[in-house]
């Protein structure tokens, strides 16, 4: 591997910058030519297939590298999106929608940055207190507790009123995201897991989801391997929270459920439990079907159908191929690059 | 290296170790022997922390000195030294060779000595260098046994523990590992093998127990264990 031979490992990886600068800048001449051509309806669901795409990528590495099976990602994704609007929401407008906030929240706007930052923080903060009992237990424990964390958090959105508005939810959230963030936001997700991927790190992960017990054996920390993994996931999956309340600008209690982890863990079990390239690619699908069923539902009364066509695709794809699209493998030329 | 003093383990209601007392010294191949169920593992799992000693004390000459391990987390105990290469295997399926043995050098830091003790370990098995990029469960039985003691030897273990090597192996593999675990004899390595192939381990060993019912009831050299009546009829099958 690259660790034998350093000079070589320098050449190597100073053409695999220039090669990811060159993705990356023709998937930004993209996002500028979509942007130029395409009606803003389009471009925002552009925008929200790149969010799907950071949310899915962050789950393989809590769901697809370490084997964990959070559920948790609604959770987070509402309290950095509730974090982030209060942050974010202008003064003048906190007065009657949000009259109780405590004074420093009240009278303080911050930039859209700092606040997404504030929402991953407060997210992995929480992140770490489920995981700290959760992990320690064998089996799938953390499955049940995620999805317990889904209906606290929304409980808490909706009783919270001074601080949340109630089952109203927020509305009128500035539009501050647009597609270069989320695009932006999507290119780093992947660029951070497949980084985590190809090092020692991230192959402690796999080692830990693959043989726990020879994990230890070879000097694995397999609870705090788990941990990061979670805390990771739970991280990305809030700012994404965050950017995706100021795309819609509105979020409820109910935005974000149990229906949505189930569509995430969809793309992570469709494109290949633990691979990123995977991943990406049934983001972008199952973002592209449920948007096509959208029309036929309406016209055909037909509500519900984008929910049963990814369901059918994912019983399709574990009958036919029960790994995945990818297997949990990376194309070659990515394995290159990282 | 190693002094286990009256360890007592128990697992669920069942004490397995009822206070058992061994010792390694360094560069000695030791051995111990047993029927199914007698606490071989559970002993050997003890030793590397993955279970816990209700009592009794294990010394080891790890890295950092003379240290005490029953309180030791299974992670740091690999640092110290003492490398299990587990039974029945236990490889990584789905990563590849090259990635398992990789996992085998986690806690180290010498990023450039890691490359020639890889090299050192193509050298003893050079299957493992072929079928660098197989995912490890495609490995045969016995690959995956090189695989499994590949990894180990990454660790560097100043002790490695062997959990049953021979399971599951057709006899020529046997030979093979046994060969293998010579020359790592030769090189210096302790070893501490546990077997319930008894004459195959007792030919090899320095120093041998006999593990009975969680209990050690005979100990001495592997000659001197091989010659015994009471073993030569219950371990090695040879009516006296």
């Amino acid at each position: 591997m690259s660790k034998n031979v350093p000079e070589v490992t320098r050449r190597r990886s100073a053409t695999g910058l220039l090669a990811l600068a060159a993705l990356l800048g023709v998937g930004a001449a993209l996002v500028y030519a979509a942007q130029a051509t395409l009606s803003s309806y389009v471009v925002t669901l552009l925008a929200l297939m790149f969010l799907n795409i950071a949310l899915a990528v962050s789950l393989t590495v809590t769901n697809g590298f370490a084997g964990l099976f959070s559920l948790g990602h609604p959770a987070f994704m509402t309290i950095g999106g509730y974090i982030a609007a209060v942050l974010t929401y202008p003064p003048a407008r906190k007065d009657f929608m949000l009259p109780d906030l405590p004074a420093v929240l009240l009278t303080n706007q911050i930039p859209l940055l700092p606040a997404l930052l504030a929402g991953g923080i407060i997210a992995a903060i929480l992140a770490f207190l489920v995981g700290l009992p959760v992990l320690r237990l064998k089996g799938h424990y953390l499955a049940v507790a995620t999805l317990g964390l889904i209906v606290i958090v929304q409980g808490l959105a909706t009783n919270w009123s001074g601080l949340t508005r109630g089952g109203s939810g927020l509305n009128g959230i500035p539009r501050l995201t647009d597609i270069w963030w989320c695009f932006g936001f999507a290119a780093l997700a992947i660029y951070v897991a497949l980084r985590l991927k190809f090092s020692s790190l991230g192959r402690a992960m796999m080692a830990t989801r693959e043989n726990a017990m020879a994990a230890e054996l070879s000097g694995v920390s397999t609870y705090r391997v788990r941990m990061l993994a979670f805390v990771i996931g739970a991280f990305f999956a809030a700012v994404a929270g965050g950017l995706m309340v100021h795309l819609i600008t509105v979020v409820t209690p109910k935005t974000y459920s149990v229906v949505l982890a189930f569509n995430l863990i969809a793309m992570v079990v469709i494109g290949g439990s633990g691979s990123v390239f995977g991943a990406v690619l049934a983001a972008i699908a199952l973002t592209g079907i449920s948007e096509a069923a959208r029309p036929l539902e309406e016209s055909l009364n037909l509500y519900g159908l984008s929910q049963v066509i990814v369901a059918l695709a994912l019983i399709l794809v574990l009958f036919f191929r029960p790994n995945g699209i990818m297997g949990g493998a990376e194309p070659r030329l990515l394995r290159r690059l990282f | 290296m190693l002094e286990v003093r009256d360890l007592h383990v128990t697992r669920g209601a069942t004490e397995v170790l009822k206070g058992i007392s061994l010792e390694v010294l360094e560069g000695e191949t030791a051995a111990l022997i047993g029927a199914n169920g007698a606490g071989k593992s559970t002993t050997l799992l003890t030793l590397s922390g993955l279970l816990r000693a209700k009592s009794g004390t294990v010394r080891f000459e790890g890295a950092s000195g003379s240290i005490d391990l029953t309180k030791l987390a299974a992670e740091r105990i690999v640092g110290e030294g003492l490398v299990q290469c587990p039974e029945g295997r236990q490889i990584f399926h789905s990563l590849s060779v090259e990635e398992n043995l990789s996992m085998g050098g986690y806690l180290r830091r010498d990023r450039a000595s890691l490359g020639s003790s890889i090299e050192e370990v193509h050298a003893l098995f050079p299957i493992l260098k072929e079928r660098a990029k197989a995912a490890g469960g495609t490995l045969s039985g016995g690959e995956q046994m090189m695989l499994a003691i590949g990894r180990a030897l990454l660790a560097r273990p100043r002790l490695l523990l062997l959990d049953e090597p021979s399971l599951g192996l057709a006899p020529q593999m046997i030979e093979r590992i046994f060969d293998v675990i010579e020359t790592l004899k030769k090189r210096g390595t302790t070893i501490l093998l546990v077997e319930q192939n008894a004459a195959m381990a007792l030919d090899i060993a320095d120093r041998a127990y006999v593990l009975e019912n969680g209990r050690i009831t005979l100990s001495g050299s592997g000659r001197e264990l091989a010659d015994n009546d009471r073993v030569r009829q219950a371990y090695l099958g040879i009516a006296s």
